[in-house]
């Protein structure tokens, strides 16, 4: 069941007096309980796209359909309700409220939709256990290191059950081993919980817990692998091959 | 759910809590502009409860009062109780005479006070004689010791406030002694009465005496100067039937009378007071403008420190609507908290004013009348302001992308209203130049236009401040190396940098310092023109005065002596101006100064509009008599020009008044025409002389030939002598005092301005934690990183005080135009270098003062967290 379809989508940018094409009629498509990450080096458009797909920015053209909501229909109010019921997002920078507490933090978009919080009392202990901070949930962000943080951004990105979860580089700010304790908590969301992930990284080993790799190139899909296991070593070959590719039609030999 | 966060909005009270100083700055702006409306408010309000309740319980039960159609104290004919007592509806009438002597202990006391509304004897005794038979079913006399008067008209018993007694150390059953027309008189203390009812008249200090002995004492024989009225119950309950019964008893005793209220006597004293409210009222609302200014700028600064963390929420799937209501919460919070302070601080705050006024009216402010609907009021205004106030922020804040919760730094914050605000601020400048000097509106809609186009200035002008600072910090940068160092020039460099935000902290600096500016040239203006007429008009060397009427004769006596080279009598006279012939002026009195223009001219001379008209010219018009000069004030008024005739209301009918010039002249509120005394005798029947002015032989010491003067006169003729130079100084220090309490509302706005500086800077330095530590690492001291913000926070108070500067001068024109308008006085516009110095001063004191503590915080920094700070 496609849970998520960006059509034909393209944005442009104008800086200055030149228009970038930062996308170029993407076509993606998510299925429900799918672990997709997006890879490519900088400025292939790769955040564009989960922006995009979010609805935090708006398509130059194209359609982009959100667990059946034409997002490119709607004005920005029904995007914001949209997001709010519907995506969960994970960044670099785990971007917690500094004044709320872990638990405070993860409750914050039950909040935000008016929800009776005391309905969601089981859910939220689970996912305090579920990203293993049950005993810190009384700590402001000062007081978690970078991954208790980036666990605390992941519960609150699945506490409202959403139908995808938008990470964009959840690991790039974290060391190895806890980057891995993240990326091993993303696919035990999508194995146990059903959830949809889309993951934007330039990780190939963060891109190898995915399901699916999807490869970008100056705003356009390039490349598409379905992984098994660990095939980290498949996707660094795909993106040596995309380098060496970029570099030729640079100097323009073959 | 274990949290504290119930539901979205307290995420407004989260954000609150994680900034206390900020939070505290802005809400104590707010607590300062409630106070001071608040506190002006009520004093307002508690100066003319009290006039009234003094008039009210003066009058008693009384459902009306008739007193004299000249001034109030004028006598009439003691024939009027009967015509009163045969109107149908009156059911009693009782007979007032009253007037003011001294004690004869106190003649060596006695002196003359000035006060704005005219000058008075400052220990003289209020005589107040009653029908002692009657008088106490009209008014409660509060015995406290004694007995009250006998039933018998002319016994010579007398009843005295206690405290005054106490005071002049007067025991029960002793006698009095007082000064008469005729000598002194005693009387014999029979009871004391409490400092209430008829006993508040004149700050406690009369003498309640029967009617008829009061009548020989202040040689009124058969004469009144007030009738107190009580009507029948069915028509003293109703309104209209009582409004009918005054206009029966008016149209029954005819032109010379008055009826009145009893609270109506109260409201016209209150008349005089009102230009000076209105003046407080009006810096009150500036001071809340300022405020309003602080907490823009806080909130703008809190929206963009936030920027990412909104962002956010707008990421989470937070709406626009969302967003705006949570800054809304929070300013309300902030105004209910802010305002509820400000109400405390406001009523203390009323307590200073009221002192201050009570100097100024000279009348005691018994009690703090503190009106519900002031509270309510200031509750609103304070909580409408900061609303109002985090309008704009909350539009920016709204207008958050998602997206700026993924950018590793917030941008910068921009002008209010883009980046073409200068052209918005340009636009509302040339509307407020326009309204203020280029169109021609009516005068009666020209100060209401005059301090709307204040705020529109002010409006203007902070929008313009923003395209400047670029500019003004290349100007600055060497001075501030010079005064600071090498950090001086980093934070010269620094204003540029969050310029939107140091452009707003200009913008409040700039408008307190308008206001101290406005407030200054206004009061140097008043002063120097009050000093010029006191210097000019105001002449001679010495003046005598007495209690009780002298004669000319005693002029010709002082001209004998060897010290003595002129004497001028004058006789001074509150006269009405005909109502017929000068529609809505029926309450105005006038004071008519009759000079002897043979004498006058060689002691004083007049300060002439027209510098082509000069003194002995308009003494030799003024002695052909019916011939006046008239105040600037009095020609604005009644619209009069030279050439022009005033009728004025005499013993002899209407008379047509020749104006012959128009004179500056601040005494009695600026409502002043001078005549000749040939016409006071004339058509008022006036010949005695309220004072003499004397010139002294060359090489005679004012002071000792006063007391020397004194001392030969003053035991039998009751005589006063005060230099003039004592007399000008009295003036000028009453109105120093008076305007003391508006530099004190100037300073409140320059006290929240100041603590928009704190704010912005500690804003700063918050922000730039991870630059103060790569500048630490690099080698800069503490010493070096506090000179840095304190340069900073300097060219921050020098642009705020030279735009304050520009636009307090057009501030400065506006309020004498107010003054003018509301005031009466014309007051002739000087440039006040000393105050635009010493502004400029205090913006850099303040600034300097404002800028510590963040210093400090930022000189605290440490290193290693500060360079590992996102």
């Amino acid at each position: 069941m496609t849970i998520l379809e960006a059509r034909q989508v393209s944005k442009r940018y104008r800086m200055g007096e030149v228009t970038v094409h930062a996308l170029d009629r993407v076509d993606f498509v998510v299925a429900k309980g799918e672990f997709v990450a997006i890879m490519g080096p900088s400025g292939s458009g790769k955040s564009t796209l989960l922006h995009l797909l979010g609805g935090l920015d708006n398509v130059s053209e194209g359609e982009i359909t959100l667990a059946g909501h034409r997002l490119t229909q709607m004005d920005d109010h029904q995007v914001t309700l949209v997001r709010r019921r519907n995506v969960g997002f994970i960044f670099q920078f785990f971007n917690l409220l500094p004044m709320l507490t872990a638990e405070e933090n993860i409750v914050l978009p039950l909040l935000i939709d008016g929800q009776n919080l005391r309905t969601y009392r089981d859910r939220v202990n689970h996912l305090l256990q579920l990203v293993g901070l049950a005993d810190r949930r009384h700590h402001k962000p000062d007081q978690l290191s970078g991954g208790e943080q980036q666990r605390v951004a992941i519960a609150r990105a699945l506490v409202t059950n959403p139908a995808i979860v938008l990470a964009d580089e959840p690991t790039g700010n974290l060391d190895s081993k806890t980057g891995e304790e993240i990326l091993r908590l993303l696919r035990r969301s999508c194995d146990e919980l059903q959830q949809t992930i889309v993951m934007v990284t330039h990780d190939a080993r963060a891109a190898s817990f995915a399901d699916r790799v999807v490869f970008l190139m100056d705003g356009r899909i390039v490349g598409e692998l379905h992984t098994t296991g660990n095939q980290s070593e498949d996707i660094r070959a795909i993106q040596r091959r995309l380098r060496e590719s970029e570099q030729a039609a640079e100097t323009g030999k073959p | 759910m274990p949290t504290s966060l119930a539901s979205f909005s307290a995420l407004a009270l989260r954000n609150m809590r994680e900034r206390p100083i900020r939070t505290m700055l802005t809400a104590l702006g707010i607590v300062l502009g409630v106070a001071v409306v608040l506190a002006v408010s009520i004093t307002n309000e508690s100066t003319l409860a009290s006039i009234r309740s003094i008039f009210d319980q003066a009058a008693g039960r009384a459902d009306l009062t008739i007193a004299s159609s000249g001034v109030i104290g004028d006598s009439f004919s003691d024939g009027a109780l009967a015509r009163v007592r045969r109107v149908p509806g009156v059911q009693l009438a009782f007979p007032v005479v009253s007037g003011r002597t001294l004690l004869a202990s106190e003649v060596d006391k006695w002196g003359l006070d000035v006060s704005v509304g005219g000058t008075r004897t400052a220990n003289d005794l209020l005589l107040f004689g009653i029908d002692p038979a009657q008088d106490r079913q009209v008014r409660d006399y509060d015995l406290m010791a004694g007995s009250f008067l006998p039933a018998v008209l002319d016994a010579y018993d007398v009843l005295l406030v206690k405290d005054y007694a106490d005071d002049k150390k007067l025991t029960l059953g002793k006698d009095i002694t007082i000064l008469t027309a005729t000598g002194q008189e005693k009387l014999r203390i029979v009871g004391l009465i409490a400092k209430s009812g008829p006993g508040l008249q004149n700050n406690g200090a009369v003498a309640i005496l029967p009617l008829k002995t009061a009548q020989m004492l202040l040689d009124k024989s058969g004469e009144l100067t007030q009738i107190d009225v009580l009507a029948t119950p069915d028509i003293a309950m109703a309104p209209r039937k009582l409004e009918a019964l005054k206009e029966t008893v008016a149209a029954v005793l005819g032109n010379g009378y008055q009826v009145l209220y009893p609270a109506a006597r109260g409201q016209i004293v209150a008349r005089m007071l009102a230009s000076y409210q209105t003046g407080l009222s009006f810096f009150s609302a500036v001071a809340l403008f300022v405020g309003a200014f602080l907490i823009y700028n806080t909130f703008t600064m809190t929206i963009v420190e936030r920027t990412r963390a909104i962002g956010m929420l707008r990421l989470l799937g937070t709406t626009r609507g969302q967003v705006t209501w949570l800054v809304l919460i929070e300013a309300a919070i902030l105004g209910i908290v802010g305002s509820i302070v400000g109400v405390g601080f406001g009523i203390l705050l009323a307590r200073g004013l009221s002192r201050s006024i009570a100097a100024v009216a000279v009348t005691e402010i018994s009690a703090l009348h503190i009106p519900p609907e002031g509270l309510i009021w200031s509750l609103l205004v304070g909580l409408g302001v900061t609303i109002v106030s985090a309008l704009l922020p909350a539009w920016r804040a709204r207008n958050i992308s998602p997206l700026e919760a993924l950018r590793s730094s917030a941008r910068p914050i921009g002008a209010p209203l883009g980046r073409h605000s200068w052209l918005w601020g340009c636009l509302l400048i040339l509307f407020a130049y326009l309204a203020l000097y280029r169109i021609p509106f009516r005068p009666e809609v020209q100060v209401p236009i005059g301090m709307v186009s204040v705020f529109v200035l002010l409006l203007g002008a902070t929008l313009v401040v923003p395209v400047t600072i670029g500019l003004a910090e290349r100007i600055l940068r060497p001075g501030m190396a010079a005064l600071y160092g090498s950090a001086g020039r980093l934070g010269a460099a620094n204003i540029r940098r969050a310029w939107a935000r140091t452009a707003l902290t200009v913008g409040t600096l700039m408008v307190g310092i308008a206001m101290v500016i406005g407030i200054q040239t206004m009061t140097v203006s008043f002063e120097l023109d009050i000093t010029h007429w006191v210097q000019t008009a105001i002449g001679g060397d010495l003046y005598v005065r007495s209690p009780v009427p002298m004669r000319e004769e005693l002029g010709t006596r002082l001209l004998s002596d060897a010290a003595v080279a002129e004497v001028s009598p004058i006789t001074y006279r509150q006269v009405q101006p005909a109502r017929r012939e000068n529609p809505g002026t029926q309450a105005d009195t006038l004071l008519f100064v009759g000079v002897d223009p043979q004498t006058y001219g060689r002691v004083a001379s007049f300060v002439f509009e027209d510098s082509r008209y000069d003194t002995t010219t308009a003494l030799a018009e003024l002695a052909q008599g019916e011939r006046l000069l008239i105040s600037a004030t009095v020609a604005d008024r009644y619209k009069l020009q030279v050439g022009d005739t005033l009728a004025l209301e005499t013993r002899r009918g209407i008379v047509h008044f020749q104006v012959i010039g128009v004179v500056v002249d601040f005494s009695s509120q600026g409502m002043v025409v001078n005549g000749s005394r040939a016409d006071l005798a004339r058509h008022y029947g006036e010949h005695t002389v309220d004072q003499f002015i004397v010139n002294l032989k060359p090489g005679y010491d004012p002071r000792i030939e006063a007391e020397r003067l004194e001392e030969r006169y003053g035991k039998s003729r009751h005589i006063a002598v005060e230099t003039a130079a004592d007399f000008r100084a009295k003036v000028t220090r009453l109105a120093a005092q008076a305007f003391a309490l508006f530099d004190v509302l100037g300073l409140t706005g320059v006290v929240i301005a100041a603590l928009g500086v704190v704010n912005t800077l500690l804003m700063n330095v918050f922000e730039r934690q991870h630059e103060i530590g790569g500048l630490r690492s690099l080698g800069m001291t503490r010493g070096q990183v506090a000179r840095m913000i304190l340069a900073e926070s300097g060219a921050m108070g020098i642009i705020g005080g030279a735009f304050g500067m520009f636009f307090g001068l057009f501030l400065a024109r506006i309020f004498l135009l107010g003054v003018q308008e509301i005031g009466g006085y014309t007051v002739k516009y000087h440039l006040p270098l000393q105050a635009l110095l010493a502004s400029w001063a205090i913006a850099l004191a303040v600034s300097q003062l404002a800028g510590l503590y963040p210093a400090w915080k930022a000189a605290r920094v440490r290193i290693v967290e500060a360079i590992q700070h996102e």
